[in-house]
């Protein structure tokens, strides 16, 4: 199993190469100029001239690309070049926000859509299952930026109960993060826990459907250890999957839903960095979501062979 | 999939949390009813008896700084940041009045080719380093290096000289008045040279102002604290600030609405909605100005007969008073009503430039282009401006011009317009420097950066030159006056379509408030009452 992670793990280097040079074309293909936007406003052509050459920008694509890719290899995802600042620490600052809201966001899937597909898959057709598909409609039809601003009316003007605006970090104080994070994660986790219980709902129906599951019915075993050992465990692969699957849709949700919370994120980075093509910047978040993406779908199949035994001797 | 369902569920959920929703949300307001949109507003809050000395202020701004560091920052918004933490030599008051700072009088030589400032005596810098002449040196020769990006502000200055202690001299080629408003903004920013060989000022800003920057989360906010040896604490009249990014417009007024922030810039078309929520609009003109501008090297802008009938084309009220719901002012003088340059008896001047498209039509026939012609303009699909291009291309069209809308971002803007000079027109926000001369020298003037073609009116440059020179605004004034009747009849590649106004909500408690007529947001005095 370890010599399993290491392959995987070594398998992600080439792709991390290639979307870290597709990400850096891309950049080049947007028009617009970071030079002229550090120059400053009244800079004469020849002062524009001069940015670009102190920051390489006149080198081919190919030749700063390279450049980048060496200081990656060496851990240097250099320095925002609007701010000024190294982008390891720029994004070290930030990324414990966005992890909060993604972990947050997928807690709420987990809670809310295993449960709630588990109810409904269990008796297929009932009102449970009706209810539990009105909903999941609902929730996977209304936008994160919708379910936000009302969350924000209600909770935060009207009630006064939660903050509108804000992050707080759990080193800072635990109880006030818990405070920001609720609303947020609620409006960035509706749509997913929608998914997870839809996909649970039909896992659950299929496995309970199954000859095993009605066998040990059959045979008197408790509902508990039927749901818990058979059921649940069989089901668990495609509730894992569409599980990890939330990471990514989250992760773009997430944009939305700091900006709007004014959060100061990888969202609100990225955003920023695009506006001012900040290569580096744009290169080094490009890279850390591509490593967490990565990260996540090792730990999930890794977690299939927990599910099944008959894919560890791979 | 049950699409209809889908469908009518949502309208029905949400209609319902709407309609339950939007009871709470009203409250005071007053006025009622359309009519004049910046009804209720006001251009400025005095000092209220009774505020809290111990208070905290709070302000959401759309951007953050791009560095705290005056002389490298690249966002023209940048010093709006930077204000708490570092005074300059010299003060712009709300009025437009330069008055002592860090200098305490300034004093110019005969043939203008000097200004002496005497220098304020026992000041120090937040990290413990007296500011003195010598620190006043340090700073404004970083102020005039290669990297910064201010330089352009203090290109007439030749050298800078230590005369004693607290005296500096200026050694200038020209433009003695200019220098003094540069020195009021990000130029004249004086930074403790301690700091400066230390580095990190991006970060960490080290100044004489009345607020020491306490923390700084990059993206997220910058908190102030009372500096305790400033050297005038009747203006230091709350104990915190907190500057917070909040670059989506509803989030802030949600902020506002919530109490998490005591003021913050809202949007022309927000003003209502924040007076509705029991908000208090502060509204004021700013220096911040739509233009039209074309690269009268090509053709055929080189004409005058064109610039002239694409003027009478545009329709200056009726992009600023309905377009803009009056939040912006139809004028063609570059300059705000609140400035010394502005010519009260010109006024706005759209009898000069009247709306007159059946003239606009002849001029253009006169020309040679009796069913006009075509042309592409650049614009930024950032703020207003977008649709107040929209609005010229449908004027345009009226006199049988087609104007082409291409959207780029600024910094696309700057490299094809004034770089590459390979676009034809352009409509800008125009940002300003902190003296009036700043429109001449990035605009107007031949050797503008905002000046493709490279042409102007010889007698416009003659007059920048003497406008330059005076030091007294009293004595300036009537050289502007002249400039803009000679820019009246020269018609620049680049005219003014309406002043900006700045809005600014507030919540009850805050007094202390003026619009700076900088444009830029400089709290100082500012003042919170308990709870407010």
């Amino acid at each position: 199993m370890a010599g399993y992670a290491v392959r995987r793990l070594l398998t992600a280097v080439p792709l991390l190469a290639l979307i870290g040079f597709g990400a850096f074309m891309l950049t080049f293909m947007i028009p617009g100029d970071v030079a002229a936007t550090i120059a400053g406003e009244s800079a004469t052509p020849q002062r524009i001239e001069e940015v670009r050459r102190q920051l390489g920008l006149d080198d081919s694509a190919l030749t700063q690309f390279g450049r980048w890719a060496g200081g990656v290899l060496q851990g240097d995802l250099g320095t925002s070049m609007i701010h000024r600042i190294a982008v390891t620490q720029m994004i070290g600052e930030r990324l414990g926000v966005t992890v909060s809201l993604v972990a947050f966001g997928l807690l709420i899937a987990v809670l809310v859509g295993v449960p709630a597909g588990l109810v409904a898959g269990l008796r297929p057709g009932r009102w449970t299952d009706r209810l539990v598909t009105v909903l999941t409609t609902l929730g996977l039809a209304v936008p994160a930026f919708w379910l936000a601003t009302i969350l924000i009316i209600v909770f935060a003007i009207n009630l006064g109960m939660l903050p509108a605006t804000g992050f707080v970090p759990i080193t800072e104080n635990p109880l006030r993060w818990l405070e920001s994070m609720i609303l947020p994660g609620l409006a960035i986790g509706a749509a997913s826990a929608a998914d997870v219980a839809r996909q649970s709902r039909s896992a659950v129906a299929e496995t309970v459907g199954r000859d095993h599951v009605r066998t040990s019915r059959a045979m008197g075993l408790r509902p508990r250890s039927v749901v818990g050992r058979h059921v649940l465990k069989n089901s668990g692969i495609p509730i894992v999957t569409v599980a990890s699957l939330q990471v990514e849709r989250l992760l773009g949700a997430a944009v939305v839903v700091e900006l709007m919370f004014a959060m100061p994120g990888l969202g609100q980075l990225t955003v920023s960095a695009v506006r001012a093509r900040d290569i580096p910047t744009i290169q080094g978040v490009v890279l850390t979501i591509a490593v967490v993406v990565i990260l996540v779908n090792l730990l999930v199949d890794l977690s299939y062979a927990w599910f099944n035994p008959r894919l560890r001797k791979r | 999939m049950a699409h209809p369902i889908r469908s009518a569920l949502a309208i029905a959920v949400s209609a319902a949390l709407v309609a339950a929703c939007g009871g709470g949300g009203g409250g005071g307001g007053g006025g009622g009813g359309k009519g004049p949109k910046a009804d209720g507003t006001v251009k400025n809050v005095p000092l209220a008896s009774g505020f809290d000395k111990d208070g905290e202020f709070s302000w959401g701004y759309t951007i953050e700084a791009s560095s705290l560091d005056p002389h490298r920052g690249t966002s023209g918004f940048d010093q709006n940041w930077l204000f708490p933490v570092y005074d300059r030599l010299v003060y712009a008051a709300p009025d437009g009045i330069l008055k002592p700072m860090l200098a305490t009088s300034w004093e110019a030589a005969e043939d203008g080719g000097s200004v002496t400032l005497k220098l304020r005596e026992g000041v120090t810098f937040h990290d413990g380093t007296p500011m003195d002449a010598a620190a006043v040196k340090t700073s404004l020769d970083r102020a005039r290096d290669d990297e910064s990006v201010v330089k352009s502000d203090l290109a007439t200055i030749q050298d800078v000289t230590v005369a004693d202690d607290h005296t500096v001299r200026l050694a200038l080629s020209g433009g003695a008045g200019a220098i003094l408003g540069a020195l009021a903004d990000r130029a004249g920013m004086i930074i403790s040279p301690a700091a400066i060989k230390k580095g990190g000022l991006d970060t960490h800003p080290v100044g004489a102002g009345p607020y020491t920057m306490v923390d700084h989360k990059q993206g997220d906010r910058v908190d102030y604290g009372r500096y305790g040896r400033y050297w005038d604490p009747s203006v230091q009249r709350v104990a915190k600030m907190t500057f917070r990014v909040m670059s989506d417009d509803q989030t802030r007024l949600n902020a506002l609405q919530a109490g998490e922030l005591s003021m913050a810039l809202i949007r022309q078309n927000q003003v209502e909605p924040a007076q509705r929520m029991g908000l208090n609009v502060l509204a004021g003109e700013s220096p911040t100005f739509y233009a039209f501008t074309v690269n009268n090297a090509r053709k055929p802008f080189g004409d005058r007969k064109v610039r002239l009938a694409l003027n009478l084309a545009i329709d200056r009220k009726a992009i600023g008073e309905g377009l803009l719901d009056g939040f912006c002012t139809p004028q063609i003088q570059p300059w705000p009503s609140t400035s010394w340059a502005y010519d009260e008896k010109l006024g706005a001047g759209l009898d000069k430039w009247p709306h007159d498209p059946a003239r606009a039509k002849k001029l253009l026939a006169e020309a040679g282009y009796p069913k006009g012609f075509t042309f592409t303009a650049l614009t930024s699909q950032t703020t207003g401006i977008a649709a107040v291009a929209e609005a010229v291309q449908a004027q345009f069209a009226k006199v049988g011009v087609t104007m082409k809308i291409k959207l780029v971002d600024a910094s696309q803007k700057t490299r094809m317009f004034d770089v590459e000079k390979s676009a034809d027109a352009a409509l800008i926000s125009y940002s300003p420097t902190p003296d009036p001369q700043g429109v001449l020298d990035r605009q107007l003037l031949p050797g503008a950066a905002g000046n493709p073609g490279r042409k102007a009116s010889d007698e416009v440059v003659r007059l920048a030159g003497e406008a330059g020179d005076a030091l007294d605004p009293d004595d300036r004034a009537p050289v502007f006056h002249k400039i803009m009747a000679e820019l009246i009849d020269y018609v620049p590649h680049s005219v003014p379509i309406c002043m900006q106004q700045r809005t600014e909500a507030f919540r009850d408690g805050v007094s202390g408030l003026a619009v700076n007529p900088a444009g830029s947001r400089d709290f100082r005095g500012v003042a919170v009452t308990k709870g407010g």
